[in-house]
Order: C-alpha cells, then structure tokens, then sequence
C-alpha cells in the first residue's frame, strides 16, 4: 500500500500527461481513415484491384497474384482508391495525395505519374477513366485530360467544387459528373463545355452510356436519363434513398440500388418502374452488376444477394464475413460466371463467388 | 452507442447550426463550441473555484508539512482539517477529463459533417437526423471553405513567397491561446519543489504543445474548436474573478511578451488570516513560522487562563 502512495505521490503528474495523451490518441486515431473503398475492373481476363496503398493485378480464374503496384511501399503512391481505368495496355490509377499514374498491364511497371498538389500537402479524393488517347484524372475541382503516351496535360477543366467521380466518355464527349450538382459535356479535343445541367443534389459517381443516353443517381434520392446530345433530362425517378453508384444499363432496364438498402429496376425508355425489392440488411452503393438474367448487389454490413432481374425475387445471399467486418461498397463484376466482390475491413480483399449458387470459388488476401 | 450519445448529435448540431447560420460552418463550429462551454460551466466555474481554493491553501499546505515532517499520519489529519486532501485535488481535475470524451467527439463530428471524402459522405448519410432537414440533399456537400481553410485538412497558409511552404496559423494560435489559458488559470505554488508544482510545470509545458501537434495533424475544424474553447475558457475566468483581475505581460514560448490578464492573489484562508494578525512576511517558511509562534503564544495564553481558573 505503501508503495502504492509513494508511486502516486511522485509520478501523479506524469501518470495525469501520459493518461491524457494516450486518450487523445486512442480517440484520435482515425486522423486519417481510409478515405474510400477499394475498386476493381476486368482488363485483359485480369482483376485489377486498387485499395489503400497498392495496386494488385490477380488472375480472374483463380485468383493468383500477377504484380503488385508499387512493389515497395511508397508514400506517394498510398491511397489508390480510385477505379482502376484500362486503356491500351495500360492501367491509370489516381491516388489521394493528387497524384496520378499509368502503369503497364503486362509487368506493373509504372509508365508515368502525374502531380496535381501544385506545391500544397492535404489530399483529396481522386478519379480515373480513360479514352483511347486520354486519360482522365480528377483532384479537388479539376479535371485533367492527359496524354497516354506521355502523361503530358492535354487540357484542363475547372469546376465550382469537388470532383469525386471520374467522368465517362463517349470518345467525341467527356460526361462530367459534380459535387456541385451539374453533370458537364466537355468536347474531348479541346476541353471546352458543351452544355450543362443542374441537378438537385450532388453527383457522386460516373454517368452510364447507352447509346444516346446519360442514366445517372444522385445525392438526392433521384435518377435521371438525359439526351447526351443536349443535357436535357428525358425522365427523373425517385428513390427512397441516396442513389450513389451508376446504374447498370441492359436491354431494357436499369438497375440501381440505394443507400437505404433497396434494389430498383426502371424501364429504360420511360422511367416507369418495373419492381422494387425487399430492403437489403443495409445500405447499397455499388453499381449492381448482370450476368444471365441475374443480378449482383452488395451492402455495407457484407452481405451478397443474387436477384432475379426479371421479377426482383431474391435468389441466393451470402454473408462473406461472419464477423461483420466486412464493409461492401464497391461497383460488384460479373465475369465468366464469377462475380467479384472485393471487400474492406475484412479478412480478404476480394472474394470470387460462384454467380448460380453463391458459394465462394477463392478468396485473395494481399497479406 | 458511442455514435448515438456523441458523434450523432454533435453531428446533427453543427448541420443544424450550419442550415441556420446561412451555409457557414465555421460559424456553426463556433457556436457549437460556446454552447458547449455553457454547458459545462458548472463544472469549469467549480474547477476553476477549486484552484483558486488550493492557491488559498498554499501557505497552510506548506505550514504543515514541515511542522509535522516526521508525522505522516498527523499531517494527513492535519491538511484534512483545513479542507485539503487528494482526492479533492483530483476531482478538480474531473472537469478537464470530461472534457476529453468532448474533444474526440467534436473530431469525429466535425469529420462526419463535412465529409471530404467518399467514406465520410457514407458515415453522414447515416449519421444525419433527415427527419431535421427536410431538404437535406441541398446541404451536400457541406461548404468547408473558410478564408484560405479548407476545415477537413489540417491548416497551412500559402503564399507564393513562400514557394509551397505552408504556414501553419491555426495550430500557432492554437499553441498561443493553450499558453496564454494555462498561464492565467495556473494558480501559484508557495513552494516551487511542491509536487503539485513539478505537475503544473509538466503541464503547462506539455498540454500546448500537445494541442499544437494535434492542431497540426488534424483537420482546421478542430483548431477552431480549441481557439474559440481556450478563449472561452479565459473569458470566463475573468468573469468569475473580475474584481482581482490585472493585466501583466507573460512571455509566450520564450520570445515574444503579451500583456495578459492575471489574477491577483486569493484572499487568505481563515488560518492564514489569523497569522497575519500577528504580522506578515513573504517568505512562506517565515510565514509558516510566524502562525506556529503566534498559535504558541496562544496556546500557552489560554492554558495559563485555564490554569487560573482551576487556581480560583
């Protein structure tokens, strides 16, 4: 007991600092959180997949790790966020501290980086998408049009606020999407603005092509198809929550999912909805994706769900992480009769699930 | 549960503040800050009341651990008479400590309310009361633009001069306000080897410094919170002690003076009281010695009454 005085008696004042500062830190320790999820495409039968600070390319099949981007950890190169772009034979990623770069699709190798911090720390979330001679990068309020060959500026385009999403591209138009709630034609040759059009609330993700037709959600519960020719808006439709992943365009339907957990499917042409789902568990971001009449939908608390495209019945749903870890935000891929799922806070980043029965084929862990 | 007792209401608070203060989330951040501090005056005012009691106290403090240097147990009884222990030491303490759980919660709200980033944008989404905001897609995303601040990124001012240096002037002012806080609600020690003076240093050296770095790690919306709470807190000191207020330059980090206010002496305990009577001297052992001559003196006057009387 004695030793117990005399300890507070002479270490009260360091015991009250260190108690204090580890407090701080204990609740402070998300200074800087992940700021996204990871993203993936299929490019050359290959998932590429972006997540924190590395770009991994795996094989579709089997899930074998190819490369790895960059092979060392690098501070310039860490919270590669953005959807991996794929053109020619290379892959643009775009990182939060205002960075982009191309690497090659064969080897990872880097081609080219690309600095937008203009001298000034603090990061910002960035996009990636590609033309066949452009690529297109977006940091804070600008777009940056690219040269492939060379990573050289080929053009510039400001808006009034944040840039979150990549734009989409029609190879004669950059479509736009804005946190200040306009999607923009830009022409690609040059970067002037074409039309532009208000929205209701913000433009978080890229606008889907179909044909002549501009079909994208927004931060406020609505759906839009605008003429691609004008910005004009064909219909609007509203959602019971955020709409925040682009909505999947086929035949004669587009699918989304919202943030309050339900799964849409819309008559392409009118609007008109075709049916609603049952609530998901939680909120669904991603872009939905298709194969064979089915669709693939995830949500945050990790659950997986198969729906039949042409009633909205469920089929089949997984829960990848028991645990509920798991954090499912991202766009999901069908592919050869897979669908890819990739995942964070879990134990694996990307799970590849059989499309007709929901069992999980392999599972990719970069650790 | 931490998110619904916490980060949700702040949260919702700021956006509210935010609707209400026509888009200007500093503004909001602000008020925020002062309602907070309202709220916990009680606490503040009686910490606060507690220091100014123990800065009283020092010269009976000091008075009797060297009379009963050799007496441990005699001393406690001693220093609990006059109103001293511990324990109440440290629950003076207890409002700075509440005040912690506050802090991280302002963090974590100020980051869910103006997202910067993708996943933040999802964590608001949920942590919104849409029920409060009948239009709330207009609100995103919440303007975080303040002068040369963007207030989710830690703060650095540029100027071309500079060729990308950034100044960081909200952790400085924050370092400054820290300083100048301790500095004026520090009571004095009589004796400078007293533990709790080893522990007032320590603090006073570490706790800027630590603000500052946290002022500089994290984003500006949590600078505006310590400035506009330190400057609070000052304000409301000279409020409760504004009839011994004086103004005296202190030296901020060793470099520049500033004139700030200061508090002059309490006035001394009863005890303390008495032994002035008998005459005063600024040396607290000389004090300390004065009292124990003068309680002497009048010890021996009453055992001498009291003798009297058994005479009589």
């Amino acid at each position: 007991m004695s030793i117990f005085k005399h300890l507070i008696k002479h270490n009260l004042h360091k015991a009250i600092i260190t108690t204090t500062i580890t407090l701080l830190l204990v609740g402070c320790s998300g200074a800087m959180p992940a700021s996204s999820w990871p993203n993936s495409i299929i490019a050359d039968n290959n998932l590429i997949i972006a997540n924190n600070n590395a770009v991994y390319a795996i094989s579709s099949d089997i899930g074998r790790l190819i490369w790895k981007f960059p092979s060392e950890p690098d501070s310039m190169r860490s919270q590669l966020y953005t959807s991996p772009a794929h053109t020619n034979d290379s892959i643009v990623v775009g990182s939060d501290n205002k960075h982009a770069f191309t690497i090659d699709i064969i080897n990872g190798n880097e081609i080219w980086s690309f600095d937008a911090t203009n001298n000034k720390s603090g990061t910002a979330p960035t996009g990636t998408s590609a033309s066949a001679d452009l690529a297109f990068f977006t940091s804070e309020n600008t777009l940056y049009a690219l040269q492939i060959s060379n990573g050289q500026t080929a053009w510039k385009f400001e808006s009034a606020k944040d840039l979150w999403a990549p734009p989409s591209t029609n190879g004669q138009y950059v479509f736009l999407p804005g946190m200040d709630h306009t999607l923009t034609s830009i022409d690609i040759t040059n970067g002037s603005q074409i039309w532009q059009q208000n929205f209701k609330g913000a433009l978080a993700d890229s606008p889907t092509i179909y044909q002549d037709t501009l079909y994208t959600g927004s931060l406020s519960n609505s759906v839009y198809a605008i003429d691609a020719a004008n910005g004009m808006i064909i219909w609007e439709y509203e959602a019971e929550g955020w709409v925040w992943g682009s909505p999947k365009a086929v035949n004669e339907h587009v699918f989304f999912s919202d943030l309050d957990g339900y799964v849409y499917a819309l008559n392409r042409e009118t609007g008109r909805e075709m049916w609603i789902s049952q609530q998901l568990d939680s909120a669904s971001r991603g872009t939905p994706a298709y194969s064979n009449g089915n669709l693939f939908v995830t949500s945050d608390n990790g659950f997986v769900y198969s729906i039949d495209a042409i009633s909205g019945n469920p089929i089949w749903n997984i829960e990848i992480d028991s645990k509920n870890a798991d954090r499912l935000l991202a766009d999901s891929i069908a592919h050869n009769g897979l669908v890819y799922i990739t995942s964070m806070n879990g134990d694996n980043l990307v799970y590849a699930i059989n499309q007709s029965d929901g069992v999980i084929v392999w599972e990719f862990n970069p650790e | 549960m931490w998110n619904q007792l916490v980060i949700y209401p702040f949260t919702n608070s700021l956006l509210l503040l935010y609707k209400v203060m026509g888009d200007s989330f500093t503004l909001s951040l602000i008020i925020l800050t002062l309602a907070i501090r309202l709220l916990l005056m009680p606490l503040t005012a009686k910490q606060q009341k507690s220091q100014m009691k123990m800065q009283a106290m020092q010269p009976d403090i000091k008075r009797i651990q060297e009379k009963y240097k050799g007496e441990p147990e005699r001393m406690q009884k001693e220093l609990q008479k006059i109103g001293y222990s511990p324990a109440s030491m440290l629950a003076g303490c207890l409002p700075m400590f509440i005040q912690f759980p506050i802090l991280i919660g302002m963090y974590r709200s100020i980051m869910h309310a103006i997202p910067a980033a993708p996943l933040q944008m999802i964590d608001l989404y949920k942590a919104a009361y849409q029920s409060w905001f009948p239009e709330f897609h207009k609100m995103i995303p919440v303007e975080r633009t303040f002068l040369w601040m963007d207030l989710s990124q830690p703060d650095r001012f540029y100027l071309d001069i500079l060729s990308g240096i950034g100044v960081p002037v909200l952790p400085l002012l924050v370092y400054i306000t820290t300083v100048l806080q301790q500095k004026m609600m520090t009571p004095a020690t009589a004796d400078p080897n007293d533990q709790s003076a080893q522990m007032q240093r320590s603090m006073m050296t570490m706790m800027p410094l630590m603000f500052a770095f946290f002022a500089l790690q994290f984003s500006s919306g949590l600078s505006i919170y310590f400035i506009t709470s330190n400057i609070a807190t000052v304000a409301q000191y000279m409020l409760i002690n504004r009839e011994r207020l004086e103004w005296a330059p202190v030296k901020i980090a060793g470099i520049f003076e500033l004139p700030i206010p200061s508090i002059s002496a309490p006035p001394p305990t009863k005890i303390s009281q008495q032994s002035e009577k008998g005459g005063t001297s600024s040396n607290p052992t000389a004090v300390a010695q004065e009292k124990m001559s003068s309680r002497k003196a009048k010890r021996l006057k009453a055992r001498k009454a009291r003798g009297g009387k058994r005479r009589r």
